[in-house]
C-alpha cells in the first residue's frame, strides 16, 4: 500500500515538472481558450486495474465513459466536478465473491491546471476527489461497495475549432473502499489502483 | 371492500419485503482450509461453495495439494453454510460434507473461516442383489443399515447446535420380496471402510445378520435364497 501511494506521488510530481517544463519551453503558447469560461469534456476509457487487488485478480473490465464540467477560476485554473462510470464482469469469483458483474460509479470534485504547448495543442493536468460506488449484481440481489477516491488526470488536447478539441489523456486513479474483511485480504479489497487511458472531446463553454 | 384490498396488498407487500435476502453491503469473507480423506491424503478438485441454503455467494475448488482459499459475499438471511462437494452427482467418489453457522452461533458474523483440515470421507458403493434361486414362495424382509456419505457440522463446538446436526449417520433402507419377486438389485452410497448390516428375515422367523465390509469404492454383494 506505501509502495503504491509513493509511486503515485511519484507519478504526480514526475507529471507535474515534466508539464511545467514543456509551457516553459513553448513561447507561442496559444490564448484563446483563456477566453472561454470553461469546459465539459466527454471520454471514453480503458479501465485497468494494476497491481494485486479483486478488480485486477478476479474481473475483465469494460470501457468506461467519463464526463467533466470544468469552470475558471483564474486564467490557467480550473475548478469543477466529474462523473465517471465503467462495468466488470466478474470472471474468477474465488477473489471476488459469487456475482456476475459490478457498475462503478464515481463522482467528485476536480482542480486543474491548464499549460499551453502549441498554438492548437494544450495540457490540462486536473487532481481530485470523490465518492466511488461498485453496485455489485447478482441475479435479483444486488449490493453496494463504497468509499472515496483520489485521482490525477494529465490530458492533452488538441483544438479544431475554438469551440471543440480532441482530448487524450491517461488517468492514475486509486478507489479507497470501506469493506469489512478478514486481515488476509484487506490489501485486495480496501484499495484498488487503476491507469486508465481514454480519449475523447472537449467542448469549451 | 377496496379498502380491505388495499390493507391486503399492504400486508402482501410487507411480508415479501421482510423476508427478502439480501446481500451484506462493503463485507467479505475468506474461506481457507485443506481437504483430506480419512488417510490424511489431499483431496483435490472438490467443489466448495458457500453462502445461505438457498443462493450461492462464494464459490472455489481444492487444488491438488487440497487447500482451497476464497472469497464468499454473506447473506442477511439465516445460516451461513459452506458446502464441501455439495450438489455432486451420486457417483462422486467423495461425501458431501456441510459447515454451518447457525444464525444463534455468537460467532455468526466472523470475517474469516480458516478451517484447518477438513476430513471427507471417500464414497464406496454397494451394489445389493437378491436373488431367490431356490423358487421359494416365502416373504424376505430386508433391512440394510449403512453409514451416509453425507456430514453436517455446527462450527461452533455449542452441544444445543450440534445436536441439530447429521454427520456420517446411520441410514436404513427397507426392502420386503415376495415370491413374484425373483430378483431385486439395489445400488446403495456408503463411506469407504464402513461396515454394512444386512439383517434378514423369512415371513416372521428369525432375524439374521449378515455384515458387508465396503472396502473398495464398489462392492457388490449377492444374497442368494
Amino acid at each position: 500500500m506505501f509502495l503504491n501511494i509513493r509511486s503515485f506521488l511519484i507519478g504526480i510530481g514526475f507529471m507535474i515538472c515534466s508539464a511545467v517544463m514543456c509551457a516553459q519551453d513553448t513561447t507561442q503558447a496559444a490564448s484563446y481558450s483563456y477566453k472561454r469560461k470553461g469546459l465539459v469534456n466527454t471520454q471514453l476509457y480503458i479501465p485497468n486495474a494494476i497491481g494485486s487487488n479483486f478488480v485486477s485478480d478476479g474481473m475483465k473490465v469494460k470501457p468506461g465513459f467519463k464526463l467533466s464540467a470544468l469552470g475558471r477560476i483564474y486564467p490557467k485554473v480550473l475548478l469543477g466536478v466529474r462523473y465517471s462510470l465503467f462495468e466488470a464482469e466478474v470472471t474468477q469469483p474465488e477473489y471476488t465473491g459469487s456475482y456476475e458483474r459490478s457498475r462503478v460509479f464515481l463522482i467528485g470534485g476536480d482542480i486543474g491546471y491548464q499549460f499551453d504547448l502549441l498554438s492548437n495543442l494544450d495540457l490540462i493536468i486536473t487532481a481530485g476527489g470523490g465518492y466511488v460506488s461498485y453496485l455489485g449484481i447478482k441475479d435479483d440481489l444486488d449490493f453496494r461497495d463504497s468509499g472515496g477516491a483520489i485521482w490525477l488526470n494529465p490530458e492533452l488536447s488538441y483544438s479544431i475549432f475554438k469551440w471543440l478539441a480532441i482530448t487524450a489523456g491517461v488517468e492514475i486513479r486509486a478507489d479507497y473502499l470501506n469493506i469489512k474483511t478478514a486481515p488476509q485480504l484487506e490489501g485486495n479489497f480496501n484499495q484498488v489502483t487503476y491507469l486508465n487511458l481514454g480519449s475523447g472531446l472537449r467542448f469549451m463553454l | 371492500m377496496l379498502r380491505n384490498l388495499k390493507l391486503l396488498a399492504v400486508c402482501i407487500l410487507f411480508v415479501m419485503t421482510s423476508c427478502a435476502e439480501d446481500v451484506i453491503d462493503s463485507r467479505r469473507i475468506r474461506i481457507a482450509g485443506r481437504l483430506i480423506d480419512d488417510m490424511g491424503s489431499p483431496v483435490s478438485d472438490i467443489h466448495i461453495t458457500s453462502g445461505s441454503k438457498t443462493t450461492i455467494l462464494g464459490a472455489s475448488a481444492s487444488e491438488i495439494t487440497g487447500n482451497f482459499d476464497f472469497v464468499s459475499l454473506e447473506s442477511n438471511r439465516g445460516e451461513f453454510q459452506i458446502q464441501i462437494n455439495s450438489g455432486a452427482q451420486r457417483d462422486s467418489l467423495f461425501a458431501e460434507v456441510i459447515l454451518v453457522n447457525d444464525l444463534s452461533s455468537p460467532n455468526r458474523s466472523r470475517l474469516n473461516y480458516d478451517l484447518g483440515d477438513v476430513i471427507v470421507k471417500p464414497t464406496a458403493f454397494l451394489n445389493l442383489k437378491t436373488q431367490n434361486t431356490s423358487g421359494t414362495s416365502d416373504t424376505l424382509k430386508i433391512l440394510l443399515d449403512y453409514t451416509s456419505n453425507y456430514c453436517s457440522l455446527e462450527l461452533d463446538n455449542d452441544k444445543e447446535l450440534l445436536a441439530k446436526r447429521r454427520c456420517y449417520s446411520t441410514h436404513t433402507s427397507r426392502i420386503t420380496l415376495h415370491a413374484q419377486d425373483l430378483n431385486y438389485d439395489t445400488r446403495v452410497t456408503s463411506v469407504k471402510n464402513e461396515i454394512a448390516r444386512l439383517y434378514y428375515r423369512f415371513n416372521n422367523g428369525f432375524q439374521q445378520i449378515v455384515e458387508i465390509p465396503l472396502t473398495n469404492t464398489e462392492n457388490t454383494y449377492v444374497f442368494e435364497y
